[in-house]
């Protein structure tokens, strides 16, 4: 089985965007912004 | 046919009467137009967050997200979901907080009226209100079509029945209590979704032996004489044209970014930060908004493929080729072949929560733009009269979607379809990129909302099927150069 690296690129992404996103979050909450 | 079981009935009836009965608890608070549209500006994070992900998620993202990659390969999955994750991010990171900040600030109540407030034009006000009515009307068309179709077909009831099933909840449901009650029913909605979502991963992915072990079955079948593994190449398998053409990777690209950034820019999803309690919600929203999407992005969007490994070996060629040509009903017909009747109807009734949910706002959005952007600028009117008014125009504005929905023509069909897409592009430039640009001028902003608008509805008719770009790439560009090109030169003007 072998798998296209676009297709593995499309949520590898995804995690490292969510992930991103609610660190920042989180982040700008403790900061009261 | 998928259902016909009356336990699953009776559980969607339910599912549709409480969105009913949940319009009750905003009664009381709307008889104020800010009460009525904005829930007295009462919106918790938590209301927020689920609003917002029920009102994006329609019936297809049950269904066509669902199924989409019974014809696409992975990639669709993997970058539809990618798309809507930073599409989400984006939303409440860099849209959210600064928009409520600015409609706390000046005081607007609509889309149109913001965009009056930053560009100081009555005409940029006009324009985008005059899109927003028309063009949500016609999103609508699909959304009613959509739920109405698979409600017809799954209970095999007649279509103008499943088109009634989906307006009278959510007209009574926005009638009785607005904003509040719609916010409040999309919370039950989304949760259902979300539910709904979960189950379904788990009953396909426990059929074909969890993921690894049901992308490794792909390299051993075929589908009508199309070898397993070009579902795992990003140029593979596709609809038949695209393939015949090598054009499979960009209409992935083009359709999944289409669909999954419009959340950035959608008035139906904006105007629902102006119901935020106060700064905190948009703070602790901004935490909860990108999971709920995410999480429903990662457990639907990849499904379709592997309904292959569920369906195919019971179905005939040509049923399989049907579904190879629409896989809507995907995902309806897997779920009645592996969950046990009941669950299956908590199941089912997810599309139809997902309907509801995006009707509701959506009108109070089209309803609060023509009251406030159309008849409050010409008319001086008592607040309850507007009220009566609101009230009113929700009826009308529930119906009139409906309606469109029983016509059979290609035309209305493809306009109805591009107007997502054009929504997106003609609010990008003005509102989201407006909120952070100031030398943006009302020149721009209503040169970007035209040629958004022309060319969103234009290329998806015309050059949409020839070239495989979604006409939302070209609208959104088009209309970002034309924002910042008219600024630009009308802002040195001014100067």
């Amino acid at each position: 089985m072998e798998v296209d690296p676009l297709i593995i690129l499309g949520y590898v992404l995804s995690f490292i965007v969510l992930i991103i996103g609610i660190a920042y979050s989180i982040y700008k909450d403790r900061r009261g912004d | 046919m998928v259902v016909s079981i009356s336990l699953d009935v009776i559980i969607i009836a339910i599912v549709t009467m409480l969105t009913a009965i949940v319009g009750l608890v905003g009664y009381r608070i709307s008889r104020t137009f800010v009460g009525y549209m904005f829930a007295n500006k009462s919106l918790g994070p938590w209301l927020l967050a689920f609003s917002i992900m029920a009102t994006y998620f329609s019936a297809a993202s049950f269904l066509g997200g669902g199924g989409a990659t019974y014809i696409y390969n992975l990639g669709f999955g993997a970058w539809l979901t990618a798309w809507h994750v930073i599409g989400v991010v984006v939303l409440w990171i860099v849209v959210a907080d600064k928009l409520y900040r600015y409609v706390s600030k000046a005081g607007v109540l609509s889309i149109p009226e913001l965009i009056g407030y930053l560009y100081r034009s009555t005409l940029a006000r006009l324009i985008a209100a005059t899109v927003i009515v028309a063009l949500f009307n016609l999103y609508l068309v699909s959304v009613y079509r959509g739920g109405g179709i698979v409600l017809s077909t799954m209970f095999e009831i007649d279509y103008k029945i499943a088109l009634l099933i989906l307006t009278l909840p959510a007209m009574v449901c926005i009638i009785l209590g607005g904003m509040k009650s719609a916010a409040i029913s999309n919370l039950f909605l989304g949760v259902l979704m979300l539910i709904a979502a979960a189950l379904t991963f788990t009953y396909i992915m426990t059929y074909v032996g969890g993921l690894i072990n049901g992308l490794s079955s792909f390299s051993q079948i075929s589908v009508l004489g199309i070898s397993g593994t070009l579902w795992l190449r990003f140029d593979g398998a596709g609809p038949r044209l695209a393939m015949e053409k090598g054009l499979v990777p960009i209409l992935i690209m083009s359709v999944t970014f289409s669909i999954g950034m419009a959340q950035t820019a959608l008035p139906n999803l904006l105007i629902q930060f102006y119901a935020a309690k106060n700064s905190k919600a948009i703070s602790r929203g901004r935490l909860i908004g990108p999971i709920l999407v995410s999480l429903y992005a990662f457990l639907m969007f990849s499904l379709g493929m592997f309904c292959h490994l569920v369906l195919d070996k019971n179905l005939g060629d040509q049923q399989i080729a049907e579904l190879m040509k629409n896989s809507d009903f995907v995902i309806p017909k897997a779920i009645s072949l592996l969950v046990p009747i009941g669950i299956r109807g908590l199941i089912l009734s997810a599309p139809v929560a997902a309907s509801i949910s995006t009707i509701t706002v959506t009108i109070l959005t089209i309803t609060n733009t023509f009251i406030r952007d159309v008849i409050q600028v010409t008319i001086s009117l008592k607040e309850v009269n507007v009220i009566r008014l609101a009230k009113m125009f929700s009826i009308i504005f529930s119906f009139m979607p409906m309606t469109i929905a029983l016509i059979e023509d290609k035309l209305i069909i493809d306009v109805v379809s591009a107007a997502f897409g054009t929504i997106f592009a003609c609010f990008v430039g003005p509102v989201t990129i407006g909120l952070y640009w100031r030398k943006a001028t009302k020149e721009g902003a209503i040169g970007s909302m035209v040629v958004g608008a022309l060319t969103g509805i234009l290329w998806y008719i015309y050059l949409y099927r020839s070239t495989m770009i979604h006409s939302t790439i070209p609208a959104a560009l088009l209309a970002l150069g034309t924002f910042i090109i008219l600024s630009i030169l009308t802002n040195r003007k001014n100067v």
